[in-house]
């Protein structure tokens, strides 16, 4: 989710820091899956590398930025493959 | 829309679908594809529609949705294999990827042309039905099957027998969990009957009759257990109302309180083996066989579809096999690792290895598949197999081609020579791909290729099988690896747990953990430490598995962890 709506990319997703915003996100989620908007949206952690850009920090779900490890041509990480 | 015009699939010698079969799928096809458009304009919620694709073998992976298609028992024919480069090319990335149950997945696909696929591959008499969900899954079966030298009968005739009686059985559609089931009918098992649901394995009893020896409760995932014998000699004609009573046992009795306990094998084992079979016979006995079992003619029908080709009796004057190793080192490495004996005089089987030093276990380009197409076509009746350890078999070639064979396929970069050799390793898709997964598999893979590429080194180290999963669930039958590696999470990181001991064959074990995991960087030292271990200690001649089982698995222990 970012400002405007559902994205592709995550830098630009919105950043929950209170569990307050947290669970307000979370619900969101919860909404736009029942509206057909999203399948299974979910939080995730994340740092701010140093464009200030979200990063996850779990392997899983930064393999899921990108694509397979394997395959840098492949999955969205492709789109910067030469 | 297809590139390919509807013909016949076949080889002649290759079993065909009857009316039914061909309705029934065509129908499935067109049933999706209204659920499909369903889902595409919103009227179907992710949480509707999940049920639905998993019955047409659709998956929600990481990156994309994935779509695993059956490959019966293993066979396919020349012009299969190219419809499913066609579809690769046209639908997906450009390639598939072979799995350990004799499926092919794709796993690129858009929803919307997923309906096309299926079309695809009902034009060519495959489909995607029942490889996933709570049924029973897709039958498979030795790769040798009807070739192998030490067979007592085909086992394929049997298995597609078993497709037909579980193909959308209403009974069994809705079981506690998944149903795998294999057959083998040769003495070596190179279908792992043994950690499957049932593995039925073709036996002659005393007085000469071909019956099964029925294997329950086998499986591998979170808790993997060895299967155990039920039946000792069940007549051919029984085969269907006894699994018919075993699938009733377990359809009332497996546990659906518990996922993690669903499986026939916890089952068996909570139960008790004497329990179980007392239970099944009670069941067999009680039930009106003749209603179920199966019409002899109709398995005649379907064995003669499966009879081999006719095969040119004068391959056998063949014999300048070892001239022509003698001539080519390179040949000589290939002809060593990838070539097993025919039970026909001058013809052999061919292995095509997945598993280029680097490439990912499995993985099969639309272009190598097209080559495999016109290789077999030219060399090998038109038929191909796949194996569970994610290769490619050419059954029929006689034994004079092989040399221009391995030259078609070194061209096209599928003469690998190393067909159960320490490289020849088998991954599941893992946290590259798989939803599942708690670590990459593949990348691993890649890794101890690349340690163990010298061929000299490979071939001096002989059979070593690794097998590599992603997660507890095992599709990389880790468990039955001579050396077998978990992928698992650990404070974070990718962590892998070695084991040792592993065997797949009729003499099954599960590997024994060797100790704490290891970092993904520091896996092929690792691995490297265990085949010092053996070099160093083995006999003359003797095989990992042999010096594994003379040691046991302190020596191993000691060197990976002695200086932590
Ligand atoms: S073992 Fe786990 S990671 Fe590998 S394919 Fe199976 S579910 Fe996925």
């Amino acid at each position: 989710m970012g400002e405007t709506g559902w994205v592709k990319t995550h830098n630009k997703a919105k950043i929950a820091s209170t569990a307050d915003e947290q669970i307000a996100l979370d619900e969101l989620g919860a909404k736009s899956m029942t509206a057909n908007e999203v399948v299974d949206a979910y939080l995730i952690d994340i740092v701010l590398d140093q464009h200030n850009t979200p990063q996850p920090t779990h392997y899983r779900e930064l393999m899921r930025t990108k694509g397979p490890s394997i395959r840098l041509d492949l999955g969205k990480q492709a789109e910067n493959h030469t | 829309m297809n590139a390919l015009q509807p013909r016949s699939n076949s080889a002649p010698h290759m079993y065909r679908y009857d009316a039914f079969d061909a309705q029934f799928v065509r129908e499935r096809v067109k049933q999706f594809r209204s659920q499909v458009e369903r889902r595409l304009d919103g009227s179907l919620t992710e949480t509707e529609f999940k049920p639905l694709r998993l019955m047409n073998g659709l998956y929600l992976q990481l990156h994309a949705y994935m779509l695993r298609v059956a490959i019966p028992y293993g066979t396919l024919s020349a012009v299969q294999l190219r419809q499913l480069a066609f579809i690769a090319d046209r639908f997906d990335k450009g390639y598939g990827h072979f799995t350990t149950r004799q499926n092919i997945q794709y796993n690129w696909p858009k929803l919307k042309d997923v309906p096309d696929i299926l079309d695809a591959l009902a034009d060519v008499e495959m489909h995607a039905i029942q490889t996933s969900g709570n049924c029973i899954r897709n039958v498979t079966a030795d790769h040798f099957a009807g070739v192998a030298d030490d067979e007592i009968e085909d086992p394929r005739p049997t298995a597609e027998l078993l497709r037909q009686w579980s193909s959308a059985h209403p009974e069994f559609s809705f079981l506690p969990r998944k149903f795998k089931i294999a057959v083998s009918g040769a003495e070596h098992d190179r279908a792992a009957i043994k950690v499957h649901d049932i593995g039925l394995r073709i036996v002659k009893n005393d007085i000469g009759e071909i019956g099964y020896e029925v294997i329950l409760g086998g499986g591998l995932g979170r808790t993997p257990m060895i299967g155990h014998v039920v039946r000792e000699f069940l007549p051919k004609n029984d085969i269907l109302p006894y699994c018919e009573a075993i699938m009733r046992v377990y359809n009332s009795f497996g546990r659906r309180d518990n996922k993690y306990k669903a499986r026939v094998k916890i089952l068996v084992h909570e139960t008790g083996l004497e329990q179980i079979r007392a239970m099944v016979e009670a069941e067999f006995n009680s039930l009106d066989k003749a209603s179920i079992a199966h019409d002899p003619k109709e398995l005649e029908r379907i064995a003669a579809q499966f009879a081999n080709p006719v095969y040119d009796r004068f391959a056998a004057k063949f014999n300048d096999l070892q001239t022509q190793m003698d001539a080519d080192p390179e040949f000589h490495l290939f002809a060593n690792t990838n070539i097993a004996s025919h039970k026909a005089q001058g013809y052999s089987i061919i292995t095509v290895s997945l598993k280029p030093i680097g490439g990912s276990p499995g993985d099969a380009s639309a272009a190598q598949m097209r080559v495999l197409s016109d290789v077999a076509d030219q060399y090998s009746h038109s038929e191909l197999r796949i194996s569970h350890e994610q290769n490619i078999i050419l059954p029929h070639v006689r034994t004079s081609d092989l040399y221009s064979v391995w030259q078609a396929l070194k061209a096209a970069g599928l003469a690998t020579a190393n067909a159960g050799l320490i490289t020849d390793i088998i991954a599941c898709p893992g946290m590259d791909y798989c939803s599942l997964a708690t670590a990459r598999s593949i990348p691993i893979a890649q890794a101890i290729a690349k340690r163990f590429e010298s061929a000299a080194e490979q071939h001096d180290i002989g059979k070593l099988g690794i097998k590599i999963s992603g997660c507890i669930n095992a599709c990389g039958h880790h468990h039955i690896g001579a050396i077998g590696i978990l992928g698992l999470e650990k404070s974070g990181i990718e962590s892998y747990q070695i084991t040792i001991g592993g065997d797949p064959t009729l003499t099954t074990a599960i590997g024994e953990r060797l100790g704490p995991g290891f970092a993904a960087d520091d896996v092929p030292d690792a691995i490297a430490k265990i085949v010092d271990v053996y070099k160093s200690t083995r006999t003359d001649g003797e095989a990992f598995m042999e010096t594994y089982r003379r040691i046991g698995t302190s020596p191993f222990k000691e060197a990976l962890y002695a200086a932590h």
